[in-house]
């Protein structure tokens, strides 16, 4: 590792005092979900570390991972930027450009092999040799490779990088994938949601400095902390769920007062994410909390998997997008009650021209049993 | 004679690259490509148009918002409806945050570092940098001290050796002017603006959820609840006095850091009022509605198009003047790549033609870029906070003039000073200007109709699809940070059935057309001088004067 | 190879005493249990998973716990539902002739055929019925049809409730099914079968009626007492079909 400051010794040397970082460790721990007497091991841990190495690469993207990180708060992104760790490379803010910028990617890894941090953000594009994304006339697929493989590990920052995200919503025009797909040797940890909330981001990044791996996954190798729990059970309309009352239209008594969204297309029930607890842009708000439904944002291929946004389940394949699956139900329930009443009819009217023409041959007449 | 290829070029959104041939230490001839393509208006078609504007957002997450807000102006537009009052001052509150918050993190974080060196800061004196700090802003935050310390953390931070991303800079290149104290100045507002940027845009957390990505639009208005009485209310007196602070903060700020500072720089480069300069033609498609969306009139920031810098007439803008070619783009038109299409015809069949990756250069004389290349009336023109200032001075919009007059005042310049790299620098800060202030009025206009108990925000007649017609097509439109933004939708069988967008960076970044005409990027590079072929901070000095973005412009 | 028996109308209706029917045990105790068992809860279900689905009711007092109790019974019932089923699933191994899988598993050519046999009696392309003592081939199809759309069902009920409730046990269990499939799509599986239940108890009951009346053999009550009333040389004709097989 190269030469460093340690993040204490960064803060220190810009007159941040202990009990503002205590408090910063405080934060990160309750983030992560550990318990209250890590805060101590995360503080020392932090303390003796060494700047490590970071690259942010952008691949198929619209910025808005990075813009999130601009906004992150525990720790501010000078913060991470510049005392946490070295930021070395990230197009969308980086000094050098062109020749420079690369060489700077170049050496990190050349010179951090197996040590630095990667992050990508955007989906990476397969088709046709790639030629949908290209930074100085190489492909992003060929990027990823060579520095997600030579880096520690890879955090994926958003869908986009998680399962290809919106670039990958179907036609998939460009044969997008995320990075762990298009990198498989590469040690990749998902932060989904569009964009992914910087709280989890430093939060992932604090515990990989403090206890020198990352933290615990689900299936999806999502951080467990973050993606453990479903929205609708932490969400703070829940009480309203649960009542049963519900916001019917936009602007309506109920949606006034905070009412559940759930009739108007809300995914909180089938999407896991931290967002009612760790919230957004400095705890101030988050979507629900503003009046509109959860997209199920860091769910699997949650663009094609939770849409429509405005529906309860979705669309059913073959039929219209403005035919729910309860009308199709419905109708088809409908057309089969109707069909057996004229079935019954029929039935009847043969049984009474049978009963006829038993008669006539023989005069016995035809009389069950019972 | 040398071709210089600048690819990546950072502290951009997205993937640009530039070619430049360098002809007797100047440009002689520019190639502007963007090098990557999602296809999200393939992607739109077949969904409910309720939601498209949930997808199109997606276009940046920069000027996230932008496309949101233009794609349920597009399909109000097609379904015909019109959106109550408080949804149209919201959505102005939510935009012109964005633009203040945009043009600050342009200026500070993506373009300063083209003026600035940050290692001259380190010999700055830290007294001389508060003298100079305390005449040009009364803004508390320039002592002597203050200076000190962060100039002691830049010097940390080069001790490390770990510059972070400031490792790999062209420091030391003969371009930069500044001396060490305003350097050094320019650090500490650098840093300043990150914390400014993250504090702002909580307005947007407030009225959308979250930034980026705001989750809180709706065809027909807006999910943000209000009512006076409710604490659960999205919107309620509270929020207001909160969004009150917050945007009285930002007018300070941008008053008070972000106007000298834009001042300061642009007075140790007076050589770049007459370098970058541009087509001459600018398009305003006006926003910030103060009535009907409908009623072109009632727009806060007006329409128009100024040709040939002839600022005396402002022509009038009309959508079906505005077509794409893709001759040097890498698309097929159905009918063939030499004519142009409206956006109502508009195609996106996406065919690589250019050379294999890895790849030294492209086929500049064939297709060469991601980017459609737009058209109004077949001429190409420069969008952006320049174009909407000219515009708005041009008609004679007093407030715009006032500020306008003001800076150039103070630099001793001449409007026509304008038409340059530094005339879009200096144009962006005074649009901030303006609309720090009016964001602040348009708080206090919601904080009224809250007061008042008129508490609609969302208009429900055309909310259920079957009240739709079988086809309908629209037109949306906004002015986003970076110039004139609008998406066009075909409606049919209550699905997308076509959706093109033409976007701001698509007008300046664009490629060639089929009459070879060059677009605002590659117009404003010619003659742009040289220093150092290995270190051309010059081009990077009047690209980023546009504030690209390759997302927004391929997307 | 046996040859179906087949009736005519009128010698099925005549009084002739050759064709007198005889009393015959046909379900057994669990076969009508876990039939009404079955029915009850998936009567519940449907009511509670529509509410679920789209709650037409709205609450606006602050004690009502309308969602809440909708969900706890539709959990309960689902529950009795699988306990039901299972309790079917067993006895599909050690019931009766008519009600051991092979009743419902077409594997015999003469399945097949009687099914042909009824699909013509239904579209009135033949006037008389096959009789048979257990289920009528095409509803023994209908039946395994069904119980294999109660079993998805059951799964998908599991996987939603294994997302709703985060255990460890449900997840061992069923966790493997939303990797397999997003759970959206196992919510719209889960609710589209719900119609293929309405869809087939309008079927159900009215061939029971039609059927019970058409050949006077007490159907109906049979799900009820376990009896039905079957000619005797069909019981016999039934029994050596079986031994043939
Ligand atoms: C005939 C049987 C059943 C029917 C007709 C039925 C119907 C439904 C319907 C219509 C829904 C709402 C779907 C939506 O969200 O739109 C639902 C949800 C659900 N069902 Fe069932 N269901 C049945 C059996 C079961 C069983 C056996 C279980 C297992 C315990 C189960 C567990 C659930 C759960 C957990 C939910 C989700 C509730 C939530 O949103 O929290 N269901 N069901
Ligand atoms: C959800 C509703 C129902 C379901 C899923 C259902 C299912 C079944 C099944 C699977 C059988 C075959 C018995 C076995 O071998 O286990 C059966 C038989 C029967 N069920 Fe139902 N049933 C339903 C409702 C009803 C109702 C409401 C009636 C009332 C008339 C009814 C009357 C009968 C009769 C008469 C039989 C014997 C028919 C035969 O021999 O084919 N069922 N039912
Ligand atoms: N060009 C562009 Fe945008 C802006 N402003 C969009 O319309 O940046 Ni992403
Ligand atoms: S995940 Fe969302 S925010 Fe991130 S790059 Fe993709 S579209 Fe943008
Ligand atoms: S608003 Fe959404 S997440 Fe919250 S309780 Fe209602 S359905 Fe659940
Ligand atoms: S849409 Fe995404 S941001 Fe949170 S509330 Fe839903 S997971
Ligand atoms: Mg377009």
């Amino acid at each position: 590792m190269l030469q460093g400051q340690s993040f204490t010794g960064a803060l220190q040397s810009r007159g941040v005092d202990r009990r503002r970082f205590i408090k910063f460790c405080s934060a990160m721990v309750a983030t992560l979900a550990l318990p209250p007497r890590y805060v101590a091991q995360v503080a020392s841990a932090l303390e003796k570390a060494k700047k490590p190495v970071l690259v942010w690469l952008q691949f198929q993207d619209c910025a808005g991972n990075s813009e999130s990180m601009l906004r992150s708060s525990h720790p501010t992104v000078a913060e991470a930027v510049l005392d946490l760790l070295s930021w070395e490379y990230h197009e969308l803010v980086m000094a050098g450009a062109g020749h420079q910028a690369e060489a700077a990617l170049e050496r990190v890894v050349r010179e951090e092999k197996g040590k630095f941090i990667a992050v990508v953000e955007g989906a990476i594009p397969l088709a046709d040799g790639g030629v949908y994304c290209t930074v100085a006339g190489k492909t992003a697929l060929e990027i990823a490779r060579h520095v997600c493989s030579n880096a520690a590990a890879t955090i994926a920052a958003g869908a986009c990088a998680w399962d290809g995200g919106l670039v990958r919503a179907n036609p998939n025009p460009t044969g997008a994938v995320g990075i762990e797909e298009a990198v498989p040797q590469a040690k990749v940890i998902n932060l989904g949601g569009c964009p992914q909330n910087p709280a989890n981001t430093a939060a992932v990044l604090v515990h990989y400095l403090t206890f020198g791996e990352l933290p615990a996954v689900d299936q999806y190798n999502r951080p467990l902390f973050a993606y453990g729990r479903i929205i609708h059970d932490q969400c703070e309309r829940r009480a309203h769920y649960d009542a049963g009352r519900f916001t019917q239209e936009w602007g309506d008594e109920g949606h006034r007062k905070g009412w559940c969204l759930y009739k108007m297309g809300c995914k909180g029930p089938q999407a896991t994410f931290n967002c009612p607890s760790a919230r957004w842009n400095d705890g101030t708000s988050w979507p629900v909390k503003a009046g509109h439904g959860c997209l199920g944002c860091a769910s699997h291929r949650f663009w094609d998997t939770r849409s429509p946004f405005y529906e309860r389940l979705p669309d059913v394949p073959g039929f219209g997008v403005d035919v729910t699956a309860g009308q199709i139900g419905l109708g088809v329930t409908a057309a089969v009650a109707a069909g057996t009443v004229v079935h019954g009819i029929a039935s009847a009217v043969r049984d009474r021209m049978r009963t006829r023409a038993a008669i006539q041959p023989s005069p016995a007449k035809p009389k069950a049993k019972e | 004679m040398a071709r210089i290829v600048v690819d990546p070029v950072t502290r951009i959104e997205g993937h640009l690259r530039i070619e430049a041939q360098v002809d007797g230490g100047a440009v002689s001839d520019a190639w502007s490509s963007g090098t990557m393509f999602r296809g999200i208006e393939l992607i739109l078609r077949g969904r409910d148009p309720r939601e498209a504007w949930i997808w199109a957002q997606r276009i940046c997450g920069v000027c996230t918002t932008v496309h949101a807000l233009t794609s349920v102006r597009a399909v109000e537009d097609a379904l015909g409806v019109e959106v109550p009052e408080n949804a149209r001052i919201i959505r102005n509150i939510i935009a012109g945050t964005q633009h203040v918050q945009d043009h600050v993190i342009h200026f500070y974080h993506l373009h300063a570092l083209d003026w600035v060196d940050v290692t001259l800061a380190l010999k700055a004196d830290p007294g001389k940098t508060s003298q100079l700090a305390e005449s040009i802003s009364d803004w508390p935050k320039s002592s002597k001290n203050y200076f000190k310390a962060i100039q002691d953390r830049l010097k940390a931070l080069v001790a490390s050796k770990q510059l972070s991303l400031f490792s790999s800079g062209y420091w030391g290149h003969p371009a930069y002017h500044l001396p060490p104290e305003a350097n050094l100045l320019a650090v500490a507002h650098y840093l300043e603006a990150l914390e400014f940027q993250r504090e702002f845009i909580r307005i947007h957390a407030v009225l959308g959820g979250k930034n980026p990505h705001l989750q809180t639009y709706l065809v027909g208005g807006m999910s943000t609840a209000m009512d006076p009485n409710e604490p659960q209310a999205t919107i309620n007196p509270e929020r207001i006095t909160f969004l009150s602070e917050l945007a009285s903060k930002a007018q300070e700020f941008v008053d008070k850091v972000y106007i000298p500072d834009v001042l300061a720089v642009a007075s140790f480069y007076p050589d770049w009022f007459g370098r970058g300069e541009n087509l001459g033609n600018f398009l305003s498609y006006g926003c910030f509605p103060q009535g009907s969306i409908k009623d072109p009139t009632r727009l806060f920031l007006p329409r128009g198009i100024i040709m040939n810098r002839d600022l005396s007439k402002v022509h009038p803008f009309d959508p079906a003047n505005v077509t794409e070619y893709v001759t040097h783009s890498w698309y097929n038109y159905s009918d063939g790549d030499q004519k142009a299409k409206h956006p109502f015809e508009g195609e996106t069949n996406p065919k690589y033609t250019g050379p294999k990756p890895p790849f030294e250069h492209l086929e500049v004389e064939q297709k060469y870029s991601w980017l459609k290349s737009p058209r109004y009336q077949d001429q190409p023109m420069e969008v952006g906070p320049l174009s909407r200032m000219l515009v708005a001075y041009a008609s004679g919009h007093q407030e715009v003039k006032d500020l306008v007059n003001a800076a150039l005042g103070k630099l001793n310049a001449q409007p026509t000073a304008l038409f340059s790299t530094l005339g879009r620098i200096a144009a962006r800060a005074i649009e901030a200007q303006l609309l720090a202030r009016h964001v602040s009025k348009w708080v206090d206009e919601l904080g009224a109709n809250l007061a008042h108990g008129d508490l609609r925000i969302h208009n429900g007649e055309k909310w259920d699809p079957d009240t739709w017609p079988r086809e309908a097509k629209g037109f949306g439109f906004h002015e986003a940070p970076r110039g004139a933004l609008a998406h066009w939708v075909q409606i049919e069988d209550k699905k997308i059935k076509n959706y093109q967008c033409v976007v701001p960076t698509t007008w300046n970044a664009g490629p060639r057309d089929a009459n070879g005409k060059r677009g605002a990027y590659e117009t404003s590079l010619l003659k742009t001088p040289i220093a150092d072929p290995e270190r051309p901070v010059e081009i990077l000095r009047t690209i980023h004067s546009f504030d690209p973005c390759l997302a927004c412009a391929v997307h | 190879m046996s040859e179906l028996r087949q009736y005519s109308w009128s010698e099925a209706h005549s009084p002739d005493s050759t064709f007198a029917p005889v009393r015959v045990y046909v379900w057994e105790l669990p076969v009508r249990v876990s039939h009404w068992f079955i029915f009850l809860p998936v009567v519940v279900l449907s009511f509670t998973g529509y509410y679920m689905h789209n709650p037409f009711i709205v609450g606006k007092g602050s004690t009502t716990f309308m969602m809440g109790t909708v969900r706890f019974i539709h959990l309960v019932a689902g529950f009795v539902f699988i306990a039901a089923f299972l309790l079917r699933l067993y006895w599909f191994f050690v019931g009766n002739n008519w009600s051991n899988w092979r009743a419902f598993v077409p594997l015999h050519r003469r399945q097949w055929r009687g099914m042909g046999g009824m699909v013509a009696y239904y579209s009135f392309l033949r006037k008389d019925l096959l009789h048979h003592v257990g289920h009528n081939a095409l509803a023994a199809v209908t039946y395994l049809v069904m119980f294999v759309l109660m079993f998805i069902e059951i799964l998908t009920g599991l996987a939603l409730y294994s997302q709703v409730r985060s255990s460890t046990v449900l997840n061992a269990i069923i966790g493997w099914l939303p990797r397999l499939i997003d759970i959206q799509n196992l919510r719209l599986i889960h609710f589209c079968i719900m119609f293929s239940f309405f869809i087939f108890v309008i079927h159900h009951v009215y061939s029971a009626v039609l059927v019970s009346w058409e050949e006077r053999n007490g159907l109906i009550e049979s799900i009820f007492t376990g009896y039905k009333f079957v000619p005797s040389d069909e019981l016999e004709e039934d029994a050596t079909s079986r031994s043939r097989r």
